[in-house]
């Protein structure tokens, strides 16, 4: 296998556990799907969590706007992408 | 707090809060009443469409008018969270914000240790530090990375549940009230207001 899908495959999984640490749900509600709801969880707490969870894991300081603009875990993978 | 609720802040009535419930999406016809109580008043945005924005500013509107308060002539800081909201009512040259939270909200871990470890004064917990900074950027407009590791907030020696922010040559002051299970967070310049 590809090491890029690799490491593809790892963050994905990973980035589900650190949304649904934020968004304090079980990890098995989570997927790649999960759509981002302002109106419910998906708040600046649970956007901060994320940013300092991504920041510890990857290495990777994400900017609070452009996630904010995601509605969809994702559409935060393809962010973490572009910034890696 | 299943009830709107309007109470005065100040000595001088110069501030008001309301504190109401969100309850859960209340029908077409409801909605449909809110949107057009909404779309011909101040509050009429692009937001509209969104629902928590047209369901607190249909409460605050229906509130303010009970009040015989005129929209046209305040300023209003609101703060959502999962099961509420508060909307601060002020005198248009009042500079004020308000940021609140359920006491029992939690934060990751990661977000804990960066908070502790980076900025955050031993005599505030991490919600708190949080708080303050969502009501100082919503006062000067300002965004989080101005704030983040650029001001130390320091808790006022006589006056002990209220905490000051020095950045540039202002002065934020900050207290917090506990309401119904949430910790409110309101941040002004003008000190008087929490005495």
């Amino acid at each position: 296998m590809n090491k890029k899908i690799i490491i593809g495959y790892i963050m994905e999984n990973k980035l589900i556990e650190i949304v649904a640490e934020a968004l304090e749900i079980d990890q098995d509600e989570a997927s790649n799907d999960l759509m981002l709801d302002p109106e419910d969880n998906w708040d600046s707490i649970a956007m901060l969590s994320v940013i300092a969870s991504i920041d510890e894991e990857f290495d990777i300081q994400l900017d609070g706007d452009e996630l904010a603009a995601c509605t969809s875990v994702s559409q935060i993978l393809n962010l973490l992408k572009d910034n890696s | 707090m299943s009830n709107p609720t309007l109470k005065s802040l100040s000595k001088d009535y110069s501030v008001s809060i309301i504190f109401a419930d969100r309850p859960s999406n209340q029908g077409f016809l409801v909605n449909i009443f809110y949107f057009f109580e909404v779309l011909f008043s101040p509050f009429a945005s692009i937001r509209i469409f969104d629902y928590r924005f047209l369901q607190s500013r249909a409460i605050i509107i229906k509130e303010l008018k009970k009040a015989n308060i005129n929209i046209s002539s305040i300023k209003i800081s609101i703060s959502h969270n999962k099961k509420s909201f508060i909307a601060l009512v002020s005198k248009n040259n009042i500079n004020i914000a308000v940021d609140h939270e359920l006491s029992c909200r939690k934060v990751s871990q990661s977000l804990e240790k960066k908070i502790n470890d980076e900025v955050k004064p031993e005599l505030l917990s991490t919600i708190e530090y949080i708080n303050i900074v969502e009501t100082l950027v919503k006062i000067t407009n300002k965004g989080w990375k101005y704030f983040y590791k650029h001001v130390e907030i320091k808790k006022i020696s006589n006056l002990s549940d209220i905490y000051l922010t020095n950045f540039g040559n202002e002065s934020i002051y900050s207290k917090f009230y506990g309401y119904n299970g949430t910790r409110v967070c309101i941040s002004s310049d003008n000190l008087e207001i929490f005495k």
